[in-house]
């Protein structure tokens, strides 16, 4: 991981490097390596994807769910023969454009980040600050339902609420919402225990300070730094797990689009048609490679205590 | 040590004990349980025989006890009926359950062995063209959903080279043994890259951390042989890391293996629960959904077991 490729090289690297095939071998390295240390780059990625997305009705030329039209079904990407420049990137298999599909379908994986990375985020924290701060009963009652929730199979519980509840954007972020909280809890926990021994929250207290006021005033901010590197490393998750859901049917439903569901559409004409799922592959991967490479770059800035995650 | 592996086994069956509750109450959100029998604009049910039905199933009582009835029911073995056939579940799920033991065991041997292995060669070689390779196949590991690389996978190796068919119906669980290898090939890689390319990641870092140590240094300096430092000396600790996160990772191994059973429609317990929800065949899902806790809350457990016989600390104190 990059902390390490910031500290000195060794003696066996510098040779390495002198070698001049080996140096050329490298090449692809040092973009490697540039890419992880400056991540600029995915901070620019994921800021296209988000623009791209809440433009997606100014910019989409077409409807993304009701524009079917079956004398275009499966048209390839306009650099493979019989393209067009009007579906650049193809059509699926009733004939919609897959560029504005993508669009579309990006506003919902962003959409999961925003509402199911926040909620989880403010439960999480709150259970993990809790915990630390009170101690006793509170903490011990939160830690054993974290691992419990360990041991639930999520997946399963989906399918279960798929039964009882449907499906719907709603059900979607709550389903989302019960797997987002857990990750927090621990690593803010921990750090709180090491926050409420310090000198200044022992002088707050002297000062008068309610137990309410020292652990929002006092107390979350120190922990805002993990919280927040935490957020960005769990949200590359979360759109991989909405990916599955949609992918599995149990997700958001049809005929909005999602770049989950996109990617099952195309299941059937691999042969044929590989662009149907490829394009929203790709999508949900650079989202998440962009979100994962910021996480971990923030991370090594600001906490590299949460290295082992 | 004892205390620590009883208090473990606790720990485990209250976590059980909430899988059921929480299950039980999802269960109950849809309020008349006997209201996905009769669909609409389906077979007439008097108001009589659904009284009795209700009776049967204590749907009757309050749903407090209503649990009690039903955990009792499921720890003598008795997880109901299938909603569409009458078969009990505990049968269908018995006749499924071999396939994902062997699925998700062969994957996950493959992803602890070569994740472990490769996290230590990629720590040892940092800064080579190797530890390059290896993080950049982890990063690709964590990053790809497993439904697109298992698509990708079957558009590459099934449908354009032909080296393996393209789904394993009708060869898992038959007596050609090549075929059944070939065919299961896919499935197993695809599912066992997440999990290792987990724990490339949790070794790498934890490895580079005990070579930096004293002890390792100590090592060197007295003249062990290198590779005996690290897979003998620097192995064992670095080890802890990986085996307390494994949680985790087993938690994305389950969803990553019913994905795969989707993917490859291999006959399995996932499958299974797939199909079911297509039906509303609640406590088909229900039965599965329970067999997978107590898989992971076993997995967990023994990954505490192994904690403790990996680190002297827990067992002395």
């Amino acid at each position: 991981m990059a902390i390490n490729a910031q500290t000195e090289p060794r003696a066996g690297e510098q040779a390495v490097a002198s070698d001049p095939l080996r140096s050329t071998l490298r090449a692809p390295l040092v973009v490697y390596e540039f890419l992880k240390r400056y991540p600029i780059i995915w901070a620019t990625i994921f800021t296209i994807l988000v623009i791209l997305a809440v433009f997606a009705p100014v910019i989409a030329a077409h409807d993304p769910i009701r524009d079917a039209d079956f004398t275009r079904v499966r048209n390839p990407p306009v650099w493979l023969e019989g393209g067009t420049s009007e579906f650049w990137l193809g059509t699926d298999q009733v004939g919609r454009d897959l560029w504005s599909r993508l669009l579309y379908g990006g506003r919902v994986s962003l959409m999961v980040i925003a509402v199911a990375v926040t909620s989880g985020m403010i439960i999480g924290t709150t259970l993990g600050l809790a915990a630390g701060f009170l101690g006793g009963v509170v903490d011990e009652i939160v830690m054993r339902l974290v691992d419990a929730w360990i041991a639930l199979p999520f997946i399963m519980l989906a399918l279960v609420i798929k039964i009882v509840l449907g499906t719907s954007l709603t059900i979607m972020f709550f389903v989302l919402i019960l797997i987002s909280w857990v990750g927090f809890v621990r690593p803010v926990r921990g750090e709180v225990l090491s926050l409420r021994e310090r000198d200044y929250v022992y002088a707050a207290r002297v000062a008068g300070a309610s137990g309410l006021r020292i652990a929002f005033r006092h107390i979350l901010p120190g922990v805002s730094s993990t919280v927040i590197v935490l957020a960005t490393l769990g949200a590359g998750g979360m759109v991989l797990t909405e990916s599955v859901l949609s992918y599995l049917g149990v997700g958001i439903p049809q005929p909005t689009p999602t770049w989950g569901n996109m990617v099952s559409d195309g299941r059937d004409y691999l042969d044929t048609a590989w662009w149907i799922s490829t394009m929203p592959g790709i999508a949900i991967f650079l989202l998440v490679l962009s979100l994962n490479f910021i996480g971990d770059w923030l991370r090594d800035r600001w906490d590299p205590k949460l290295r082992q995650l | 040590m004892q205390r620590f592996i009883l208090r473990r086994i606790f720990a485990s069956l209250i976590a059980m004990f909430l899988v059921t509750i929480i299950v039980f109450s999802l269960s109950r959100l849809v309020g008349d349980p006997l209201a996905m029998l009769v669909s609409e604009g389906g077979y007439g049910i008097s108001e009589s025989a659904l009284d009795i039905q209700r009776k049967k199933l204590h749907l009757d009582k309050p749903v407090p006890l209503q649990y009690v009835f039903w955990l009792s029911d499921v720890v003598r073995g008795d997880l109901g009926h299938d909603l569409s056939d009458g078969f009990p579940v505990t049968h269908k799920i018995r006749e499924k359950i071999s396939p994902t033991v062997q699925l998700g065991v062969s994957a996950w041997l493959i992803a602890t062995v070569s994740g472990l292995f490769f996290g230590v060669v990629s720590a040892v070689k940092r800064g080579t063209l190797i530890d390059y390779g290896v993080r950049l196949f982890a990063n690709l590991g964590i990053t790809l959903p497993a439904f697109y690389v298992a698509i990708m996978a079957i558009l590459i190796f099934a449908v354009t080279l032909e080296w393996v068919p393209v789904t394993v119906i009708g060869t898992i669980g038959s007596d050609d043994p090549t075929a059944q290898f070939k065919a299961m090939i896919l499935p197993v890689l695809t599912l066992a890259w997440g999990a290792s390319a987990g724990y490339m990641r949790l070794m790498r870092s934890a490895m580079l951390e005990v070579l930096d140590s004293e002890y390792i240094k100590l090592a060197r300096a007295k003249g062990v042989d290198g590779a005996k430092v690290i897979w003998m000396h620097a192995l064992r600790n670095s080890l802890i890391v990986p085996i307390t996160v494994s949680a985790l990772l087993l938690w994305n191994f389950v969803t990553g293996t019913v994905v795969i059973e989707a993917v490859f429609a291999w006959p399995g317990l996932g499958l299974l629960a797939l199909e079911a929800v297509v039906n509303n065949n609640l406590n088909l899902v229900v039965g599965t959904t329970l067999v997978f806790g107590a898989i992971l809350i076993t997995a967990n457990f023994t990954a505490d077991v192994l904690y403790v016989l990996v680190d002297p600390r827990i067992r002395l104190s």
